[in-house]
């Protein structure tokens, strides 16, 4: 296995880590939800 | 032959376990705490009863302690089945003695579904459970996605931490040590629940009415029910009860954030990040929750349940990825689930059986594996239509490039096997009853891939082999069999063994 850091935690980095972290949860729920919307958009269009 | 554990296997395993109920024991505190400040005296009594129960047996264990610690992999996965075994039978204490449910077997059923992080519920009036009761229930969910023993690990230093955290179906050990490991998995679970009960109980207070402290009160449990993929909820008609766009939508956000393993969680917290979308194990979620979200659509359209754009968005994406994050949150009515038949049917049930990430808090077969045995059936056909003595690649990316090799191919068929003989296990015997293939179906896979939605099978009034069917399904599946095969093994060796 890779060894990767294990430094102490708590810095400005890991709290702009932790931010992306949400930013990047953020994207998958709207992107999912947007697709969805384009598949309700054909479906409802189509049957 | 095979060799019968000795006595000193037995204090080893008997000392482990004394460690982690002193644990539990400590984190039984806080609704014991909860109840002293609602003035709750009964659940306090039984809370109390709880506590000394999980100390004394705790301390029992601690009295054996052996002349060398360090669990090997046998030890380690014994004590991991047992603890979830124990766990949810005293944990449920409580709920005995709450007058809410109809029989002790019952009140093991709500807390194995809470460990689990399962959902499924057979508690009666909920709508008027003490709060404190009401926390401890999901409380277990936070205890269960996050790993009693886990906790154990953060707290006590010792040989054999690494075979326990293997134990509870955590496959990526992501620090080099096991201990820093686990702490990580805390301080993402820590972050997001400051994070996610902030916005949870603003939206409450501002778009729904309600006043700061039930606020906080509700979007503390919905958190810990979302972010560990558990499915209790605190009112008996689960998110329904909000009937709001904006609380389902931030609920959605930390049911994926639940269903992300937590390697994926690290390279985005300390990177490298370039890498996200490229491994196998992200690819194969998006599109599985893509695939699966629209066959449940079409399948809802066709059958003309949800005629606007909104209704079918709204409904069809919730659910989705409700089942495929293994939360088991509904905003309908099990009765309404139920009549989502044909392709919406298929959707909602591939979608909880695949399951989230590996080394999340999420249940199922999980993506990897199934992003692993894809890639192992493509490579075979290929190999099938290229000239003979052709190479095909058998690398794949997952943190890093790494190589498919048969064994690796091999395991994770094996494992995606066994979760569909556990789902057919619980439909066959809800068959047997009676009950019709497709609810069957559907609520064995919700129990063996701890999901928690229902169609109404899971009830007070079921029969009872099939709520221990369902029980086993729970620990199994939360455990991916391979802890429970070696507790059987154990005792099989001690019984048989010379």
């Amino acid at each position: 296995m890779r060894r990767r850091d294990d430094r102490r935690w708590g810095t400005p980095a890991d709290l702009a880590g932790a931010a992306l972290a949400f930013l990047f949860e953020l994207i998958i729920v709207v992107g999912l939800a947007a697709a969805a919307f384009l598949v309700a958009a054909i479906v409802t269009a189509v049957i | 032959m095979l060799i019968k554990p000795d006595r000193e296997d037995l204090r080893i395993v008997a000392y482990a376990l004394g460690r982690i109920f002193t644990v539990v024991a400590v984190a039984s505190l806080v609704p014991l705490s909860w109840a002293v400040l609602g003035r709750e005296w009964h659940p306090f009594a039984s809370f109390l009863l709880m506590i000394g129960a999980f100390a004394f047996l705790g301390q029992l264990g601690l009295r054996y302690r052996p002349s060398d610690e360090r669990l090997d992999w046998s030890h380690g996965m014994v004590v991991v089945a047992l603890t979830w075994l124990a766990v949810p039978m005293i944990g449920s204490i409580p709920f005995i003695f709450s007058g809410h449910y109809g029989s002790p077997i019952d009140a093991i059923f709500d807390a194995m579904s809470g460990l689990t992080t399962t959902g499924l519920a057979l508690v009666q009036d909920l709508d008027h459970m003490a709060p404190s009761l009401n926390f401890w229930r999901h409380l277990l969910h936070f205890l269960g996605g996050q790993g009693i023993v886990i906790a154990a690990l953060v707290l006590f230093a010792g040989g054999g931490g690494l075979t326990l955290y293997y134990g509870e179906a955590r496959d990526e050990r992501i620090l080099p040590s096991v201990r820093s490991t686990a702490r990580f998995i805390w301080a993402v679970a820590l972050v997001h629940l400051v994070v996610g009960v902030l916005v949870l109980g603003v939206i409450a207070h501002q778009v729904l009415g309600f006043e700061w402290k039930r606020s906080f009160f509700h979007a503390l449990m919905i958190f810990f029910a979302a972010f560990d993929t558990g499915g209790f909820a605190p009112q008996s008609t689960s998110l329904g009860y909000y009937h709001s766009a904006i609380f389902e939508f931030a609920t959605t956000v930390l049911m994926v954030a639940g269903a992300m393993s937590f390697g994926l969680h690290y390279a985005l917290w300390r990177g490298p990040r370039r890498a996200l979308f490229k491994n196998l194990e992200t690819r194969t979620i998006l599109t599985t929750f893509t695939f699966t979200m629209v066959l449940t659509m079409v399948g809802l359209g066709a059958a003309g349940i949800y005629t606007s754009v909104q209704g079918l968005t709204r409904q069809g994406f919730f659910q989705i990825i409700s089942a495929h994050s293994g939360t088991g949150f509904s905003t309908v009515p099990s009765s309404e689930l139920a009549m989502w038949g044909g392709l919406a049917f298929a959707g909602m049930t591939i979608a909880m059986a695949l399951g989230g990430m590996a080394s999340s808090t999420a249940g199922g077969i999980k993506a990897l594996r199934i992003g692993l045995t894809v890639k192992a059936v493509a490579n075979q056909t290929k190999q099938l239509l290229l000239p003979e003595g052709a190479v095909v690649s058998t690398q794949y990316f997952q943190s890093g490039r790494k190589r498919l090799t048969p064994q690796l191919a091999q395991s994770a068929m094996t494992v995606a096997l066994l979760y569909v003989a556990l789902f057919l296990l619980g439909a066959g015997v809800a068959l047997g009853y009676g009950y019709g293939l497709q609810e069957a179906l559907f609520e064995s896979v919700s129990a063996g891939a701890s999901v928690g939605l229902s169609v109404g099978v899971t009830e007070p009034s079921m029969p009872m082999l099939l709520k221990l069917t369902y029980m086993f399904q729970m620990w199994a599946g939360r455990l991916e069999f391979v802890a429970v095969f070696a507790l059987l093994g154990f005792i099989y060796a001690w019984v048989r063994g010379k």
